[in-house]
């Protein structure tokens, strides 16, 4: 679990980018 | 000429990360959710969220959505050492389809608090020296006051300027993605050895079992010299000299171009900073954050009160949507200043010029095809 984190750490900008991505996709198909 | 010269690093005792978390930021983060449920009945009489839509926005948007805007635009943007502004706004109008006059102040709202988190996580953190910080907010300052006028008077259509500046920050934006590649490092033998050192340090930390910090606990930002006519600064094993009146002629241009063209400061200043200056991202945040704030509390001062006082037109934010999102926003920037550390900078770099570039781009479509949102 931690070497896991460790890894995902440095990532962590992308992961919530991605995220963002798709909340965003997510409202417009189903809120729109 | 030398005022001052100081090149002092005192290990100052820090508290754990929860017990700042408990002490500096949860007080902060509750309050201003706190006022976005008073907002909320005092501007509106009930409490906004879900199925009942912001009556001045005009969108039902679900609570969670709010705080999730916060968090990810708070997040990502103050790891660049930026506010939430520019994700922000043109989420809001064209995925939450806020897109009425409200939004503007509404924005100004959360960039207002945003940075608080970042400004107190980053001091905390040791990235932060109010010497450096001063000149381009004391330029950027004087700048924007004379926006306005040069708008008013002379710039009847800044779409072609706001082009301009959209040409500008591509390049910028670019240049942020080419200082990444090994072919530009190659060249550059202070960023060499400084993203070297990063990587060893974050390499050896995880190897150990610890998290990946590439900056090693303790570091500093310190003021090395300073004077009238330059300042010094130093992180690890690494100084930069700066001409104090180039650093005031940044702020006071950055100033009068984002105020008479309307767009972001920081935006245009963190770009500048890293590609005149060679600065690391984590050292730039000492004098973004700061300036960020700054700049937003005039923004919404000359909202709130000298846009009323000289046309006698008022435009009420949405205080609740404000401040919904303002709060995990707190959060969002405070853990970016938090897990910035862990970060390589090329990955920082990339966010930057990715976002740079992108607005970039936007402002110089803008120009040729109007944007369904405003930039």
């Amino acid at each position: 679990m931690r070497r896991a984190l460790i890894r995902l750490v440095p990532l962590l900008p992308f992961i919530v980018l991605a995220l963002a991505a798709l909340v965003a996709a997510y409202h417009v198909r189903f809120s729109w | 000429m030398s005022l001052t010269t100081v090149a002092v690093s005192a290990a100052h005792p820090r508290p754990s990360l929860l017990t700042e978390f408990v002490r500096e930021q949860a007080p902060i983060i509750l309050a201003v959710l706190m006022l976005g449920v008073a907002a909320s009945y005092l501007q509106h009489g009930f409490l906004v969220g879900g199925d009942r839509p912001f009556p001045l926005a005009g969108v039902a948007v679900p609570l969670w959505h709010l705080l999730w805007l916060g968090f990810w635009t708070g997040y990502t943007m103050a790891l660049v050492g930026e506010a939430t502004g520019i994700f922000s706004l043109p989420y809001a109008m064209s995925i939450l389809r806020f897109d009425n006059i409200h939004v503007s102040p509404t924005n100004l709202v959360i960039t207002v608090i945003n940075p608080l988190g970042a400004l107190l996580g980053f001091r905390r953190a040791g990235q932060w020296n109010l010497d450096f910080a001063l000149w381009p907010c004391l330029g950027a300052l004087l700048g924007s006051q004379a926006g306005p006028f040069i708008r008013v008077k002379y710039l009847s259509d800044p779409v072609p300027f706001k082009a301009l500046v959209g040409l500008a920050l591509f390049w910028l934006g670019t240049h942020l993605v080419w200082e990444i590649t090994p072919r530009y490092l190659r060249t550059r033998e202070a960023q060499r050895r400084f993203t070297e050192g990063f990587r060893a340090r974050a390499r050896e930390a995880a190897a150990a079992g610890r998290f990946p910090s590439g900056i090693p606990e303790g570091a500093r930002i310190v003021t090395v010299e300073r004077s009238w006519l330059r300042l010094r600064i130093a992180f690890l094993d690494q100084q930069w000299s700066m001409s104090v009146p180039v650093l005031f002629g940044l702020g006071l241009g950055v100033g009068i171009v984002a105020s008479t063209l309307s767009v972001s400061e920081c935006f245009l200043m963190t770009p500048l900073l890293v590609t005149l200056f060679k600065l690391p991202m984590y050292v730039i945040v000492a004098a973004t954050i700061p300036f960020v704030m700054l700049q937003s509390l005039v923004g919404l001062f000359s909202y709130m009160v000298i846009v009323p006082a000289l046309t006698g037109h008022y435009d009420p934010p949405e205080w609740a949507f404000g401040f919904f999102c303002a709060g995990p926003a707190v959060f969002g920037a405070w853990l970016a200043a938090k897990t910035q550390r862990f970060v390589p900078e090329s990955y920082l770099k990339l966010v930057a010029g990715m976002v740079t570039g992108l607005g970039g781009l936007l402002y110089l479509i803008n120009y040729f095809v109007p944007l369904p949102f405003r930039i």
